[in-house]
């Protein structure tokens, strides 16, 4: 992930303004996957952005403003939706834009492929979507998952190789 | 290198590998090929993670939070005149003031300490939309632009009166009612499904004779919003359109709506 600062200005509300700009179509795509609901979503990054606004102090380093939403987003979806979460239809790939601009060989791949990443379990889900949406280090989603950096690498080593299977190309296969 | 840790490395980062793998790829064309798959594998997962529509919107109710949050900061800091008691207060001045403070902190704390709908009030809701997509002639009606509203009252009425409620003859006419049919959306409790116009549509209200909910609270999906109301004997549950304005329907039934168990 870029060390750049993400947050500029001086007053509180210039760097929660350049807070917002820089990061929340990210946020908001994190919390789409992990919702699979644009509703649901909408609501836990507004949820996520006015936490972030009120703790916006306790942001000691900039560069690290990408992972400390991420995960005040993580708590708040646990915190709001986990336990309560009504039993919404899955709205699969209706929210995906530019469906009817590719060749459908290419839609068809995407689509397969949109699906397996939705059928992993949890656990190699989460670090893969932090790691895609993110662009996290895997330290970083170690912190962010409050696991050890082995534990991550080898759940993103298995989420890849389960979807490789999944999407029809085995790893070993491609190996050999 | 082996080929183990070559795909282990790859699949763990296959955006940043390091050169050590990198350098491996060159020298190897089976290695090679693991690297080229897993990237072009990465390069749709990117496309299709990048291709989540973010709403419209979005970036400036983002924005109206902090101001929201600034005006309520701001209101909290405006200076409050307090007359000081003078050096003669009594005792009953000071326990005014006290019970003051605690009926303050008592009602504050009623008011946010909102636990939200409970797990069997949310399913209710849920049931409730599902119903809406499994009465598939409910449904084609709502989406009917050719309505009948030369609804019966007297039909009307006797569904109603089914599902344990009156309504008020008064406000017939405003209802903008254009279908009713006793329904079971929960097995064991009577109740109604009505339809009236809305802004987007038709919104169904659903009249049940069960256990009210302990707080009015909003259900939804991808096509509905929806609110579940507490009455007097049972639940108000209106469904509308996606941004459907309810309020008006809501009124019209808690108003009019008597119940006759």
């Amino acid at each position: 992930m870029s060390d750049a600062p993400v947050i500029h200005g001086s007053t509180k509300q210039q760097r929660y303004e350049s807070l917002v700009a820089a990061l929340y179509q990210d946020v908001y795509r994190y919390a789409f996957w992990i919702c699979k609901n644009q509703h649901l979503a909408e609501d836990l990054v507004q949820e996520t952005f006015l936490r972030a606004w009120r703790s916006l102090e306790s942001l000691q380093n900039d560069k690290a403003a990408k992972a400390w939403l991420f995960t005040i987003l993580r708590r708040e979806n646990a915190r709001l939706y986990e336990r309560y979460r009504p039993e919404l239809v899955d709205i699969e790939g209706q929210t995906l834009a530019e469906k009817g601009e590719h060749e459908p060989d290419t839609q068809m791949d995407r689509e397969l492929l949109h699906n397996a990443i939705n059928r992993l379990d949890s656990d190699y889900r989460d670090p893969l979507l932090l790691q895609v949406i993110g662009g996290f280090s895997g330290k970083e989603i170690a912190k962010i998952l409050d696991l050890n950096n082995n534990t991550v690498m080898t759940r993103l080593f298995r989420a890849r190789s389960k979807l490789k299977q999944d999407f029809g190309v085995d790893a070993d296969e491609v190996a050999e | 290198m082996d080929k183990e840790e070559f795909q282990q490395r790859v699949y763990s980062n296959p955006g940043d590998p390091g050169e050590e793998v990198l350098a491996a790829a060159r020298e190897n064309p089976d290695l090679k090929k693991i690297l080229d798959e897993a990237q072009n594998m990465e390069a749709e997962m990117q496309a299709i993670v990048s291709s989540v529509v973010v709403p419209e919107g979005l970036h400036n109710k983002l924005l109206d939070i902090a101001a929201n949050e600034s005006a309520e900061t701001d209101g909290e800091a405006a200076p409050n005149v307090v007359a000081l008691p003078s050096p003669t207060a009594n005792f009953f001045q000071y326990y005014a003031m006290a019970a003051c403070l605690l009926l303050a902190i008592g009602v504050t704390f009623t008011l946010t300490f909102d636990p939200g709908p409970s797990e069997p009030e949310l399913a209710m809701g849920n049931e409730v939309i599902r119903h809406i997509y499994m009465e598939s002639s409910e449904l084609a009606l709502l989406e009917a632009d050719d309505r009948d509203t030369d609804v019966s009252w007297q039909e009307v009425d006797l569904i109603m009166s089914n599902a344990g409620v009156q309504f008020a003859s008064t406000a017939r006419q405003d209802s903008a009612l254009f279908y009713a049919n006793p329904c079971i959306v929960i097995p064991d409790y009577a109740s109604a499904h009505l339809m009236v116009e809305g802004n987007r549509g038709a919104i169904n209200v659903f009249v049940i004779q069960n256990s009210p909910v302990s707080n009015e609270f909003q259900i939804r999906d991808e096509r509905f919003d929806g609110l579940v109301v507490p009455m007097e004997q049972g639940n108000l549950v209106l469904v509308g359109e996606d941004g459907e304005d309810l309020e008006r329907a809501k009124n019209l039934f808690t108003e009019n709506l008597e119940w006759v168990i």
